[in-house]
């Protein structure tokens, strides 16, 4: 057994940063959503998670993708449609996984269960592994047409749990990690509707957003229009766009974590379930909170001074060619969400305060320093970008690689590769590149 | 006279500070509020006023510099602000005499209503967050005005609209104010598509978007139409121009300093320095360039007729911007772009003066009518007299209703949306088996109070 999982200039700061925001998210949560069975969930999600992004071998992949999803598949307030969706995605990655495995072994390759062997052998099946995968990466990521889980699940859930479990991103993971590397041109041709459907999600959760009023519903469908443009970032063949892509995934992550944290603290606080259709006057009470929530919110919806603007930047310079809609669509999602968010920010914190609340504190010290922490992180990186560029570069160097093998070099290109990342063509997804960190 | 000092280096440096300074004060402020520190009103309000007399002398010097070295602009490369393979965002600032007069008027004119402030918003519970948002807004006018292309523009554009709006709401307590806000950011950011879209464009066409290298060649008329045409839309959102002209009297429901340097001075101009900007591309579409003229005119008609109905100072003085606001695109439209931009420096100047006199002249009007033992007829002539009285009528309904323009939009714009947007709602909560009909979202607590009987249509108010 060796190669079980693997390190690389692709997972390893994915993975650090979604750690980081499943200790901040812990640390923030309320004591009463931390309960002995909920503590069990949380630490499911983490666990496959962590599965996910590193996995090698196709068994662990499946097992974090079915254990991360299970908090969900589990919970009986969710309703049907969640859970069957959420099991829907998980046996079509199984099923995905099992013909590519079935394949690997007609094709001769050592270990047809390891994604290094694997991305050895070039893919000469059909297309039913990529239509498969394609609908375990829709649905997981919340894209049209099985979007309806994630504001379902929002809404009746554990907002935190949801919240990490759709900060994984597994979408964006499993095309790159999976369908790029193993699928060959197959995915690469197919990989553009993937990316259009991802591109008109972006407008429709930012357009259902203007009507839907509960502060769940809301945030969810402005954080599944933010992920939506990652995977047409991701699949662009260019350096700037998957780079963009990629600095995007951290936004939405860092940003949604702060934002479904202030939210479910500022529920707990007002002892009432927020019903969106009154303004509550929070801000006064609770002004730390506020302003955590109004840069955490625009820094999702790309507005200068935070990192959502740099990668907003690139994704639609980067994407030009390939996804001229790109141009369109995001200008007028990011215009919808930030409207979105304002009026979320209204319900919350602005308007008179109708009658008294218990008396609690503003953001108490154990929330406000990792509050703080993630605002800054968006801020500071926002401020000083090349820094998170540098970090993501070797791994947008390596995919721009895979998707496109005519590009130039990209150590000529980018001349920014930090000493210590994997230089391109050193080593594909799924395999470790030397020196990387591996688990026998 | 030893001229060492006098390099092009000293230049970059000190016109630098002219948009570090201002994000600095901003920087030092949030900071020692994130810490805790409790600054007194005093300190906040002198480290302020230092802030903008540095900065302003920062201007005068950088200006004198640049004429001393016989140059007639300066371009300041300050290297990449972030690279990755062949496309790097360059941080440059471009300083010529279009923006070393708007950078001196925003700095001085900040720095003057600061120093109003300090008084007038004396134990406001929200002083310190004014002039922190008063900061955030000096940095993004500097940043815009002294932008070396439209992609930095584009930072400096967005965030003064966002301070714009979180003054808008400054008294969040009343609805008013809190609706105005959201009205105002929805008019903002549905017109900065076309900022961002035209950006977009004209990388697409030309491969770049620094403004020094702007000409009349640079695109083609056909091009330059789609690019002028978008670029004038984001103008209108922020200079009030029709269909967008009913965000600005909403916009006074905010603090009345802030209501004068943002929409009596600096804020609603940033539109028409985007077209003075563009200028060059404009030349080359006679489509967009008529279009300028004629959102202008029409604009500055339909000011003049609104302002005159108007009930209150602010909203009379907001209209009377839209005024000459219109007349300003009107005369870029012409080519007459020094003209244009003496009538940005004026009218900013003067209607600034006017806005922060608003509540002490009314206070004095008050003190007249009371000497004079009751109400005191106004003067002037009234042309409208002269109209037979339906068609005055008609007339004035048409005015008060500030030309139905917010209905129009609502009808063709917000209403259409809106309803989209709920009918997805709807089929998504149908997919999903309806609202949840069990306890619901962890409960924390037995319900303390009782819920407002009405729902807040925020977007229709």
């Amino acid at each position: 057994m060796t190669n079980l999982l693997v390190l690389d200039s692709f997972n390893s700061l994915p993975l650090v940063l979604y750690g980081l925001l499943w200790l901040a998210t812990l640390i923030l949560a309320p004591k009463q959503d931390l309960t002995g069975n909920r503590i069990s969930r949380w630490l499911m999600v983490l666990v496959g998670t962590a599965l996910v992004y590193t996995a090698n071998h196709l068994a662990l992949y499946a097992l974090g993708w079915v254990l991360s999803a299970w908090p969900l598949i589990e919970d009986a307030r969710l309703g049907r449609l969640t859970r069957t969706l959420m099991v829907l995605g998980g046996v079509a990655l199984a099923a995905a996984l099992g013909l590519i495995i079935e394949h690997g072994s007609s094709a001769g390759a050592a270990d047809p269960w390891l994604l290094s062997s694997l991305s050895a052998t070039g893919w000469a099946g059909g297309q039913l592994p990529f239509a498969l995968l394609t609908l375990a990466v829709i649905q997981r990521k919340g894209i049209f047409p099985l979007q309806s889980w994630v504001p379902q699940a929002m809404e009746r859930g554990d907002l935190l749990i949801t919240g990490l479990v759709l900060n994984g991103h597994f979408g964006a993971v499993t095309v790159a990690r999976v369908a790029l590397p193993l699928l060959g041109d197959a995915s690469r041709a197919s990989l553009t509707v993937l990316s259009e459907l991802g591109l008109f999600t972006a407008v429709l959760g930012a357009v259902v957003a203007v009507a839907d009023r509960q502060p769940r519903r809301l945030l969810a469908w402005v954080a599944i229009s933010q992920a939506s443009t990652i995977l047409a970032g991701l699949e662009s063949l260019n350096q700037q766009a998957i780079t963009g892509a990629m600095l995007h995934w951290m936004v939405v992550s860092i940003a949604t974590s702060a934002l479904f944290a202030v939210l479910r603290l500022v529920e707990v606080r007002h002892g009432l379930a927020i019903t969106g259709t009154e303004y509550l006057g929070l801000g006064r009470r609770f002004p730390r909170l506020a302003v955590f929530f109004v840069v955490a919110g625009v820094a999702l919806v790309g507005l200068p001074g935070t990192l959502g603007f740099i990668s907003e930047d690139l994704l639609m310079h980067g994407a030009l060619e390939s996804h001229p809609w790109i141009g369109l669509a995001i200008p007028v999602a990011t215009a919808l969400n930030a409207i979105g968010i304002f009026r979320l920010f209204g319900i919350i914190f602005l308007g008179r305060r109708l009658a008294p609340t218990m008396i609690v504190p503003d953001a108490v010290t154990r929330e406000r320093w990792p509050l703080a922490a993630l605002i800054m992180l968006l801020v500071v990186l926002g401020l000083v970008p090349q820094m998170a560029i540098n970090l993501r570069s070797a791994a947008a160097v390596k995919l721009e690689r895979i998707e496109n093998p005519a590009a130039p070099s990209g150590e000529a290109q980018s001349g920014e590769a930090p000493s210590g990342e994997a230089q391109p063509g050193e080593a594909q997804p799924g395999e470790a590149p030397a020196g990387a960190a591996q688990s026998h | 006279m030893d001229s060492s000092w006098m390099t092009s280096d000293t230049m970059r440096t000190v016109l630098f500070l002219t948009v570090a300074l201002p994000g600095t004060g901003f920087l030092l402020l949030a900071l020692s509020w994130l810490v805790g520190i409790q600054l007194p009103e005093k300190v906040v309000a002198r480290a302020t006023g230092l802030i903008y007399s540095a900065a302003a002398l920062c201007v005068a010097l950088g200006a004198w510099l640049i004429r001393a070295a016989h140059l007639p602009s300066l371009h300041a490369d300050y290297g990449d602000w972030f690279r990755v393979g062949e496309y790097a965002f360059k941080f440059e600032l471009y300083f010529d005499g279009v923006s070393l007069p708007l950078l001196g008027l925003t700095t001085v004119l900040t720095g003057l209503v600061a120093a109003f402030s300090r008084t007038y918003m004396h134990r406001e519970p929200g002083f310190l967050r004014f002039f922190l948002l008063l900061h955030l807004f000096g940095f993004g006018a500097t940043l815009g005005f002294a932008a070396g292309s439209f992609d930095l523009l584009v930072g400096g554009w967005e965030l003064v609209g966002l301070s714009s709006v979180l003054l808008i709401s400054y008294f969040f307590e009343r609805q008013g104010p809190v609706t105005s806000a959201l009205r105002v950011f929805a008019t903002y950011r549905s017109a900065d598509v076309g900022l961002l879209v035209g950006i977009f464009a004209l990388h697409h066409f030309r491969h770049s978007a620094a403004l020094p290298a702007l000409d009349a060649h640079t695109l083609d008329p056909q091009q330059a139409t789609i690019v002028g045409l978008l670029l004038l839309l984001a103008s209108m959102g922020k200079a009030a121009q029709i269909p967008f002209s009913g965000w600005l009297p909403r916009a006074m429901e905010g603090p009345t300093p802030s209501s004068a340097i943002f929409y009596g001075a600096i804020s609603v101009h940033l539109g028409a320095y985007l077209l003075l900007r563009a200028r060059p591309l404009l030349e080359s579409s006679p489509v967009a360039l008529g279009a300028v003229a004629l959102v202008g005119l029409a604009t500055a008609l339909h000011g003049v007729f609104v302002g005159r109905v108007c009930p209150d100072a602010k909203t009379s003085l907001a209209y009377a911007a839209v005024t000459q606001l219109g007349l300003i695109f009107f005369e870029i439209a012409m080519g007459w772009t020094t003209l244009a931009l003496l009538h940005i420096l004026g009218h900013s100047t003067i209607r600034t003066l006017q806005f922060l006199r608003a509540p002490s002249m009314l206070h004095e009007y008050h003190r007249i009518h009371a000497a004079a033992g009751g109400h005191v007829e106004g003067g002037g002539l009234s042309l409208e007299a002269a109209l037979p009285f339906p068609l005055r009528r008609r007339l004035y309904w048409f005015a008060v209703d500030r030309a139905h323009l917010d209905r129009l939009l609502d009808s063709v714009a917000v209403r259409p949306l809106s309803r989209l947007s709920a009918w997805l709602v709807g089929i998504d909560q149908k997919l999903g088996g309806g609202p949840p009909t069990g306890p619901g979202p962890q409960l924390v607590a037995p319900a303390m109070t009782a819920a407002m009987p009405e729902q807040v249509d925020v977007l229709h108010d």
